[in-house]
């Protein structure tokens, strides 16, 4: 009797192990599916949940508008979205799962630039090559950032900020503006992939291309650390004119907080892009005052507004420089789709996604909800698939963000 | 399928992972640095192939020769400590390895790419096997292959007389000296086997993922390879592989719960250690399920009159 209870214990939870979730066989009635993968839980997860939000009103005005035409039949999109975690392993898990037991047409995300490393990194190298194994999985990331990651696979496409370029326009925006600030000291997370890339492969450079700043002093942590005081008594002696704080907001607030306490005052404070959302003015909008953050969005025009408000109300989803582009990529991805000529049937979906991809490749210059975006050919040597977009500085102000500088056919808005 | 393919993957390089931990564990240790021998299997299987042009085979074989040659080096040092010391000695040695491939550049432009370790950018596209042409499946077969063969290593190791010796040494060292058992050449011979385990199944997975970087040999990892033996239970090799199977695809199963998993999963070890502190596959489930195996129970000596 006891021996067949453990038997009939272990054999439910075999099934419960393998259960994947809530995952339903393909039915394609009605439904184009589209996935994304974030970090839905963890550390990044605010990043995760803000793009996850964006992403369904997207989907949300997509579908009250109607949804989309779809081989000549009105279908609706649906969003399976997973939660990688910031788990390169789970990752690499979850983009199987939305590629065959999902069976979406397309998916956003990652979100964290260490999960899709490996995830772009099994996909498919060259088109059409049959002797590669690897996953045709059409992505159109939104929040995974660092440098380069585009270039991995043909199937990889990003929409997501180009910061070599941005700092390259802050050194220079410094160099000309502020002539008299000479040195420099950098902080950034040695783990985090983001951050490190940011400082080598972004800020660093574009330093030593203008030639003006002296960079006296660099100091790394790790992001999910807590103590800060060595690093920043190796700041204060530094005693720089400009501050570039290449940290995400769990280690920056903490440390800005010690820059207070050791009294470090630089005479310019910038951040990273990413810093440039609520989370910090949640955290520590005090000591984060001043603060400069190139970014590629803010709520300077009415449909940026009218955007960030209703994501807000719906999803309590900020919107921030790595969120938007998910809401952005959505309503392209949706006009793409109704032109490619897709069958929408499981039989259809591997040549289905290779339409929508071929089409993404061609798509040039598209409406962004700030300004114009322009996604590059894939033929470019330096970031083919990624894009250039409207740049902005954007600075902390009475506890919110402000704007520091826009190009000038933005201020017309 | 190929979701489940690719949890069956991860599942199998855990296992391995965890089969390391526990080879450590029954000589009476435990070792937090695990990560850093799966890290040492990756880096140089990942170059092997990736760099220096080697078939997956030697490469994966230098990967576990160097891991287990490392593990020689530092087990005789660190197994003169024990207990908790020996956990924070382990657990430095992976940091240092960690740390180590944070600032290692060794990178060769092939075409239009950079291939090798690149200090914090990662060790990119180690593409062996999806450039030519072996299917998830296939690897799979591969990975599961391996399992197999340090399984039946752990098989034939628990029979034989050095398992005993092992056993006896977790046991009570000092009663194991006593009776003849080299204590210190146990515990090493012990902590060079994990070594070259953890470095099999650090190899395996840079091919999975043609990825890897120093942040996913991080605490994490050295937790999760820990857990598997731990939640598994430490009398008998299926421990450990019942480990990564229920852990891993608890992780699986529960991913629509984002934040709230982490409790569940939490929760779970918690209780397993309170109602099973040796694990679920203990000692005494051991000799249980024995005596239900019709062989064990002919071979079983009649009871005393």
């Amino acid at each position: 009797m006891r021996r067949s209870l453990i038997c009939g214990a272990a054999g439910l939870l075999a099934a419960f192990l393998l259960w994947p979730g809530w995952a339903v066989a393909f039915e394609g009635e009605g439904t184009v599916r589209i996935g994304g993968m974030w970090p839905l839980s963890g550390p990044a997860s605010f990043f995760g949940k803000a793009a996850f939000g964006l992403a369904s009103l997207a989907v949300d005005e997509i579908n009250e508008a109607g949804g989309l035409v779809v081989g000549g039949k009105r279908v609706k999109l649906a969003l399976y979205s997973q939660d990688e975690a910031c788990v390169a392993e789970q990752g690499l898990a979850v983009v199987k799962r939305l590629a065959t037991v999902d069976k979406v047409l397309f998916s956003l995300g990652p979100g964290c630039s260490s999960v899709a490393e490996p995830v772009f990194g099994t996909l498919q190298k060259k088109l059409d090559d049959r002797s590669d194994t690897g996953l045709q999985l059409l992505f159109f990331t939104d929040i995974a950032t660092k440098f380069g990651l585009a270039k991995l696979s043909p199937w990889a496409f990003r929409n997501t900020p180009d910061e070599p370029g941005m700092y390259d326009f802050v050194v220079k925006y410094l160099k000309e503006k502020h002539p008299d600030f000479k040195t420099v000291m950098v902080s950034y997370e040695s783990d985090f992939a983001h951050s490190a890339a940011t400082w080598n492969i972004a800020l660093k450079p574009a330093l030593e291309r203008h030639k003006h700043h002296q960079v006296v002093e660099v100091v790394d942590w790790r992001w999910l650390d807590n103590e800060f005081g060595a690093q920043v008594t190796r700041l204060r002696k530094a005693n720089a004119d400009i501050y570039f704080s290449l940290t995400h907001t769990p280690s920056t607030c903490p440390s800005l907080r010690e820059l207070k306490r050791q009294r470090v005052r630089p005479k310019i404070v910038v951040g990273i892009t990413s810093l440039a959302g609520t989370e910090v003015l949640q955290q520590c909008p005090d000591v984060a005052e001043g603060v400069i953050a190139p970014s590629n969005f803010a709520p300077i025009t009415p449909r940026a507004k009218q955007v960030a408000d209703k994501a807000w109300e719906r999803y309590k989803a900020d919107s921030n420089i790595h969120s938007v582009p998910a809401y952005e990529n959505v309503h392209l991805m949706k006009g793409l789709i109704e032109k490619a000529g897709i069958k929408n049937t499981e039989e259809s979906l591997l040549s289905d996604r290779r339409k929508v991809r071929d089409l993404l490749a061609t798509v040039g210059t598209f409406q962004g909800v700030v300004g114009k975006i322009t996604m590059r050919p894939e033929d470019d040597p330096v970031k083919p698939r990624d894009v250039d977009k409207d740049l902005l500085l954007v600075q902390i102000r009475s506890a919110k963000w402000d704007i520091f500088w826009v190009p000038d056919h933005l201020k017309q808005n | 399928m190929e979701y489940y393919v690719a949890i069956g993957s991860i599942i199998g390089i855990h296992a391995m992972l965890g089969l390391s931990v526990y080879l450590v564990a029954i000589s009476g240790q435990m070792s937090f640095g695990q990560q850093g021998f799966f890290a040492l299997g990756a880096y140089l299987a990942g170059l092997s192939t990736a760099l220096w042009g080697l078939h997956l085979l030697p490469a994966l074989v230098l990967g576990v020769v160097v891991a287990a040659a490392v593990g020689l080096l530092v087990g005789f040092p660190a197994l003169r400590v024990r207990g908790l010391y020996l956990a924070i000695a382990t657990f430095g040695f992976g940091e240092i390895v960690r740390l180590a491939f944070l600032n290692v550049r060794y990178t060769r432009r092939i075409g239009d790419r950079v291939v090798g370790p690149n200090a914090s950018e990662g060790f990119r596209h180690v593409r062996y096997i999806y450039d030519r042409g072996i299917t998830p499946l296939e690897y799979l077969g591969i990975i599961l292959l391996a399992l197999v063969v340090v399984v039946i290593l752990f098989y034939f190791l628990e029979r034989s007389k050095l398992g005993a010796k092992l056993r006896a040494v977790e046991e009570d060292e000092v009663a194991a000296s006593m009776i003849g058992i080299n204590v210190t050449r146990v515990k090493v011979f012990g902590f060079t086997v994990a070594a070259g385990v953890a470095g099999l199944a650090g190899g395996l997975f840079i091919h999975y993922s043609s990825y890897i970087d120093h942040d996913m040999v991080a605490l994490p990892l050295a937790i999760a390879s820990v857990t598997y033996p731990i939640f598994g239970g430490l009398g008998s090799f299926v421990g450990p592989l019942l480990g990564a199977v229920a852990l891993v695809g608890l992780t699986e199963s529960l991913r629509t719960l984002h934040g709230a998993r982490e409790f569940i999963y939490g929760a779970l070890i918690i209780l397993t250690m309170l109602f099973r502190p040796r694990g679920i596959v203990d000692e005494a489930l051991v000799l249980r399920v024995k005596g239900w195996l019709p062989l064990r129970a002919a071979r079983r000596p009649a009871p005393a009159p």
